[in-house]
């Protein structure tokens, strides 16, 4: 639904003293972020390390559990930048899964960020190539959502805000990485990690099933798993994932409003 | 291979998916079947994974319960709250009281 008034009092940005932001509507984020993009992507990833940081401390006591402590797993895991393709990896580890595997699972658990991409490729079109190479490192679940919601159109000024909103959570994330390492020693054995890396699969799922497409394939999907377990770790995946594609494609896509 | 290597090369493979349709094979190029196809990667892969911790949980007595209660209640919290810190606290909160009172 739209506003067909006209504003009757001045926006709320205007009353905090920010008067480049004077001509944005108060509903409309991604023209108060072209204004200052920074300040507003620091604060953006702030917010959402709140929910990340315990994830990353789980990732990192994991991490330390295998025996992946010290700069180079912190370095590693930056470069990785995805929490939940991480536990997957690492519960593959633990299970003595062949490094194959793994790695084809993490690219699985992963395969969702090349929606995200072609979801964000028109922001990155116009862009300089050394962004258009080194700004998909940052694209996460929570970057992706907080910029397509509230990333400013203009180039300079989106590029800016992906720059520091990314950098912002990826600093965090690491943070919270470290101090899991370093606790890791101190906590029980028996804390039934695993159990934390299906809650957070299952937290990512829950909201994607959205329409009769999306439940096909996740039902189709889980189904061949199931059946599929005996299989060698992570193909079964990739089966099953190849199966749920099918099964959604059957149904006609959503064409939007 | 060390697991601090495996897990290079898990990022490498995640790097070339983020860059492939940002720069690699921009998505505007890319028929529109195939663009409606891969929306559901995210699902399938998710129910996939879920599916196959729990069945691999299944398998071990000392990990049934503590991931049962975990999926449980991630599960409602999930669908409440749409909440990606608020289910894992959740999941971890249950599994840990599931353990401790197992």
């Amino acid at each position: 639904m739209t506003s067909t008034a006209p504003p009757t009092a001045p926006p709320l940005s205007a009353s905090l003293g920010d008067p480049a932001a004077e001509d944005c509507a108060d509903d409309d984020p991604r023209c108060r972020r072209a204004t200052g993009p920074m300040r507003y992507a620091i604060t953006d990833g702030l917010t959402l390390l709140l929910g990340m940081v315990p994830f990353g401390v789980v990732v990192g006591v994991t991490a330390s559990v295998l025996g992946m402590t010290g700069p180079a797993a912190l370095g590693v895991s930056a470069f990785l930048y995805a929490g939940t393709s991480q536990m997957a990896g690492f519960a593959q580890l633990a299970a003595g899964s062949a490094p194959l595997a793994v790695i084809a699972t993490i690219a699985v658990v992963n395969a969702r960020l090349m929606l995200y991409g072609a979801a964000l490729e028109s922001r990155f079109r116009s862009q300089p190539l050394w962004f258009r190479l080194l700004g998909p490192m940052l694209l996460i679940d929570q970057t992706f959502a907080t910029a397509t919601d509230k990333g400013p159109d203009p180039d300079r000024a989106f590029r800016r805000y992906w720059l520091a909103l990314g950098l912002t959570v990826l600093l965090g994330w690491s943070s919270s990485i470290a101090a899991g390492m370093i606790i890791g020693p101190a906590l029980p054995a028996d804390l039934p990690l695993d159990a934390t890396g299906t809650a957070c699969l299952l937290g990512l799922l829950v909201p994607r099933l959205v329409d009769r497409r999306a439940l096909l394939a996740a039902t189709a999907a889980a189904a061949v798993a199931a059946a599929g377990l005996a299989l060698p770790a992570g193909s079964g995946i990739l089966l099953a994932t190849g199966c749920g594609l099918l099964a959604g494609a059957i149904l006609p896509a959503r064409t939007g409003s | 291979m060390t697991p601090v290597l495996v897990v290079l090369f898990g990022a490498l493979a995640t790097y070339a998916l983020r860059l492939l349709f940002i720069t690699l094979m921009p998505a505007h190029l890319l028929p529109q079947r195939l663009r409606d196809t891969l929306q559901l990667v995210g699902p399938a892969a998710l129910a996939a994974l879920v599916a196959t911790d729990i069945g691999h949980a299944t398998g071990h007595a000392s990990s049934i319960w503590p991931t049962l209660a975990a999926v449980g209640a991630a599960g409602v919290i999930a669908a409440a709250s749409k909440n990606l810190g608020l289910t894992i606290i959740g999941g971890l909160t249950a599994s840990l009281l599931t353990t401790l009172v197992i």
